[in-house]
């Protein structure tokens, strides 16, 4: 088992959420028929992306051990993450996947300092090692973060600036030599200025430290500038996925064409505005067939009664009707 | 009359406290003028805590302790004789509030009262201020405004809960513009929105604003969002405007560092090119920096920079620009 070169693998994930009350039968599948794979030989910044209410947050909850899934595993290294048990497993898990969450200020206990945090942190990780030990490994975690125990030593969050915070709380992350890093929307919340700080620094982290990262986004500008590999996920079902170049500048389905008209251009006038229904809310879970099917553009009659397949098309993989010979 | 709807001049503004003995003074804007004309969008941008936020209460009149004005004023010049905004009295804001001046707010789900149907949030918000019509006649007005806004009337029925995040929005939308307001103030209102609501609210506030005539003071610290709404911004620094101009000058010939800095690290699909960040964090405004607040930023400050603030002066680009080495 421990030679296979897959670091994550997920296979056909599904969760499923009921609506409503008690009494209700409508359920709602969150995350369904997702797979995916990141390799321990390549290091990779993959990105999902979709709208708010898609799955994204449920995806990254499964990975994490979170949630559990109704069906399909999730494989760490050859185990299923799921049947991990006792505080060894899972303390062994957490030292491999770390998250980043998506707001610096909530990390971080108000009341507590900064450092004092990270270092009870490491001492988690590593426990009964030396102090010099413990505090060598905050400050080698902070220096990756480009930032430095003297710096935020003896400081409370409050004290310290958004882009310090959020860097922390990545060096919080990387204190056990994590080889994935779950960073669900790490930057919705920063400034336009901040946000490429926090980008730059996952892609030193790939390249210097050999992590893996999954970044989860509705920001397709980003997601282009930093990742290898991109999935698109539409109401729990990856819709595309493959290399980030080739899908977002000549996307295949016409959910990505929608997400990248949608993206501002930072150029005057570049963009053009819609006017219109074009975002939805939950109900389109519940249709049948595929579930882009009445909002999409192209929609066929199959569409709108049988969920399609995913189809190698090209050099990636697409889930819908019009491509793979589905029609 | 001249085609101004909205000036502030020499406008400076503190919040002041008196805890346990200390006195702190926070300069939050310092020597603002701005010109906003009739019939344009004016968009204002900045790093979270460069006093946007306060410059917006007070371009709305909203004045209340900790904050004090210490200087000048903000005339609303949309009535028969211009109107001082911090001299009028209670009730003649009273008046001019949603009538003529009215607000969007980040956040819908935040804004509309979770357990009121949007009818009764419409009530509350508006009605109070068109009381020359009979609740029928109110009824009637509102469904009309819907529909312009493409909502059905089975909305009015709803609790915000079961609409979609697109549609909450489109809601406050039509709350603010119920009354066909002068100025329209929004502050961050798709921040927390996806890509494809963002560009959705962004048309139709794009589509009001040509079909009122009026004035929408839009502030954003994403200046993608400025790049396809505004005809004219303002870029904001610690509490002072920094440069100002009509938006396709600014992107294309942004005059001050700043600016240059903000425009350069803007991500875009098809570009990989790698991106800088400003180093640094944005200054104490309790205790700004001396000269140009910019300065201990800035990669090209020169010795003047340190010891004398920079007045607006116009830059070959047709921006207003505050700094020494703009020519």
């Amino acid at each position: 088992m421990s030679e296979t070169n897959e670091l994550l693998s997920v296979r056909n994930a599904k969760k499923s959420f009921r609506l409503g009350g008690l009494l209700s039968t409508k359920e709602i599948i969150a995350v369904n028929e997702v797979s995916f794979t990141l390799f321990k030989d390549k290091p990779d910044i993959l990105s999902i992306i979709g709208e708010s209410g898609s799955g994204k947050s449920t995806l990254s909850r499964l990975i994490l051990r979170l949630l559990l899934p109704d069906s399909g595993n999730i494989e760490l290294e050859g185990k299923d993450v799921h049947a991990m048990k006792g505080r060894k497993q899972e303390l062994d898990y957490m030292r491999r996947v770390q998250p980043i969450f998506q707001n610096p200020f909530e990390t971080f206990n108000p009341l507590n300092r900064v450092d004092e945090f990270l270092l009870a942190t490491a001492k988690n990780y590593y426990p009964g090692e030396k102090p010099e030990l413990t505090k060598e490994r905050v400050e080698m975690a902070l220096q990756a973060v480009g930032l430095s125990l003297s710096e935020v030593g003896g400081r409370y969050p409050h004290e310290l600036s958004g882009g310090q915070l959020q860097r922390s709380s990545v060096a919080r992350a990387i204190i056990p030599n994590p080889k994935i890093l779950v960073a669900d929307e790490p930057v919705s919340m920063v400034d336009a200025s901040l946000r490429m700080s926090i980008v730059n620094l996952f892609q030193d982290l790939k390249n210097k430290l050999g992590t893996s990262i999954i970044y989860i986004t509705h920001d397709l500008a980003t997601a282009y500038y930093i990742s290898d590999r991109i999935a698109i996920i539409h109401k729990g079902y990856f819709v595309e996925q493959g290399e980030t170049a080739p899908i977002l500048t000549n996307p295949k389905h016409p959910y990505t064409k929608l997400l990248v008209e949608s993206t501002l251009d930072p150029r005057p006038g570049a963009t053009s505005l819609a006017d219109g229904d074009i975002s939805t809310g939950d109900e389109e879970y519940l249709a049948v067939g595929c579930k882009f099917a009445a909002r999409c553009p192209r929609a066929m009659d199959i569409c709108r009664k049988v969920q399609p397949e995913e189809t190698i098309d090209g050099t990636w993989k697409v889930r819908c009707h019009l491509y793979g010979g589905n029609i | 009359m001249s085609d101004l709807i909205l000036q502030t001049k020499g406008l400076r503004a503190s919040y002041i406290t008196h805890l346990y003995g200390i006195d702190r003074e926070v300069k939050v804007v310092d020597g603002v003028d701005l010109a906003i004309r009739k019939n344009e969008f004016f968009g204002i941008a900045g790093e979270s805590g460069c006093g946007k936020t306060t410059l917006l209460k007070l371009i709305a009149g909203f004045c209340k302790p900790p904050l004090q004005v210490q200087a000048g004023k903000v005339e609303f010049l949309g009535l028969d004789k211009p109107l001082s905004l911090f001299d009028a009295t209670e009730e003649e804001l009273y008046k001019i509030r949603w009538r003529n001046i009215s607000y969007i707010m980040q956040g819908s789900m935040n804004v509309l009262n979770p357990v009121r149907k949007i009818d009764k949030s419409f009530i509350d918000f508006a009605y109070p201020h068109m009381q020359e019509l009979t609740p029928a006649q109110f009824r009637e007005r509102v469904v009309g405004h819907l529909g312009n806004l493409r909502l059905s009337k089975d909305v009015l029925d709803s609790y915000p809960h079961e609409l979609s995040g697109g549609m909450r929005q489109r809601v406050t939308i039509g709350l603010a513009t119920l009354c066909s307001p002068e100025i329209i103030i929004a502050d961050e209102p798709t921040t927390a929105l996806d890509v494809v609501v963002q560009r959705e609210t962004l048309g139709l506030m794009k589509r009001i604003q040509k079909e009122l005539a009026n004035t929408i003071i839009l502030v954003t610290h994403d200046l993608a969002v400025h790049a396809n709404v505004s005809d004219r911004i303002a870029i904001m620094y610690a509490g002072t405007i920094v440069e100002e101009g009509k938006t396709v000058d600014i992107f294309d010939h942004p005059a001050h560092p700043y600016t240059q800095h903000l425009i350069r690290s803007l991500p875009r699909l098809g570009d990989k090119e790698k991106k800088g960040y400003l180093k640094g964090a944005p200054p104490n405004l309790a205790d700004p920096p001396s000269g140009c607040r910019f300065h201990p930023r800035c990669p090209l400050a020169i010795d003047r920079c340190r010891t004398e603030v920079p007045l607006p002066k116009m830059a070959s680009s047709g921006t207003m620009t505050a700094c020494f080495l703009a020519e």
